[in-house]
């Protein structure tokens, strides 16, 4: 399962804790419409809080890499960045990884939440007028 | 998208946010809370983010897991102990010395009583791998500058090493305040009475 939360837009929060199944990846992807529907720009937070959260199937992949092509624009327009958190001994391989990249969407990979939370108020929300009060 | 799209945007969804030390202390009062009530390996992170009333990410953005929840409970109560113990010290008069020494233990003893299970919780489930932990604890610190000061002031016997004595009597109260624990024999005035003369005799002189 995924955990999504936007109590704190334009905070996106989506935490994985265990290995993601097809279901959970198809209710991910759903939540991301939702998100890109409010038309409002809008950074999200991952987290991986497990080794096993980070393993994805093949299938998943190939299903993310379809999903992003088809709403890229709206995704580029509305997604001011993305950061990820994952255990720290995955951190480096994660960085060197830079996945999100591709989409040109300033993207950081963090070990804890504070850090990825603080980068994405002071890099990103304030130079676009918004900022988190909290959380 | 422009720049005032952005501005009304917020002005119209106010996030439903509190202070990231405030969020963080709650989320540490409902797990504490939890542990307490049903045992630390019996709760999930679900429930403690249920409690609090926040949503799974927000946990996750302060703690990787719960046994850093725990930690960060055992960090708070020694500094809360600390606090306690050096504001009833410093309540006496600077060259009182047996004053503060009775001071701190009476903080201490009814700090560690008055806190027991919360005690209990978070130095019991840790078990760290070294010893270094016991003899580093912070309210040593404070014992120890104590009978320096009355060391120096002549109020207390000249001890050759402050810091063994401070452990010798951190502990001497730490165990006279489980065995009240475990069997209340008398009264908790006499379990401070017993700790403060006996605290007084190693220090003082007769």
């Amino acid at each position: 399962m995924i955990d999504c939360d936007d109590t704190n837009w334009p905070l996106a929060i989506a935490v994985a804790e265990k290995a993601i199944s097809p279901a959970d990846h198809r209710l991910f992807l759903d939540r991301w419409k939702c998100w890109l529907d409010r038309g409002r720009p809008f950074v999200l937070l991952r987290m991986f809080v497990s080794d096993e959260a980070l393993i994805q199937p093949e299938s998943l992949s190939s299903g993310s890499a379809s999903w992003l092509a088809a709403n890229i624009d709206r995704v580029r327009s509305l997604v001011l960045a993305i950061a990820t958190t994952v255990p720290r001994h995955h951190l480096e391989a994660r960085r060197q990884l830079n996945v999100d990249s591709v989409s040109g969407i300033p993207s950081k990979v963090f070990a804890d939440g504070v850090s990825a939370v603080a980068w994405l108020d002071q890099d990103i929300l304030r130079p676009h007028g918004l900022t988190l009060d909290g959380l | 998208m422009s720049a005032s799209t952005i501005d009304a945007d917020a002005a119209v969804k106010k996030p439903r946010t509190k202070p990231a030390e405030i969020r963080r202390e709650e989320l540490m009062d409902a797990a504490r809370d939890l542990f307490l009530e049903r045992g630390f390996a019996a709760t999930s992170v679900d429930e403690i983010v249920r409690v609090a009333d926040v949503a799974k990410g927000t946990f996750y953005i302060y703690f990787k897991t719960k046994d850093e929840v725990l930690e960060a409970l055992k960090v708070r109560f020694i500094e809360t102990f600390c606090r306690r113990v050096e504001e009833a010290v410093e309540k006496r008069a600077a060259d009182d010395w047996p004053g503060r020494l009775d001071a701190w233990v009476e903080a201490g003893v009814n700090g560690y009583l008055d806190q027991f299970r919360l005690h209990d919780l978070v130095f019991h489930e840790i078990r760290p791998s070294d010893r270094r932990m016991k003899y580093d604890m912070p309210p040593l610190a404070l014992l120890a500058d104590l009978l320096d000061g009355g060391v120096a002031a002549g109020s207390f016997l000249p001890l050759p090493d402050t810091r063994l004595a401070a452990v010798m009597l951190f502990y001497a109260l730490h165990g006279a305040v489980d065995a009240h624990i475990a069997a209340p024999v008398m009264t908790r005035e006499a379990l401070l009475a017993g700790v403060r003369s006996f605290c007084r005799r190693a220090v003082m002189r007769a």
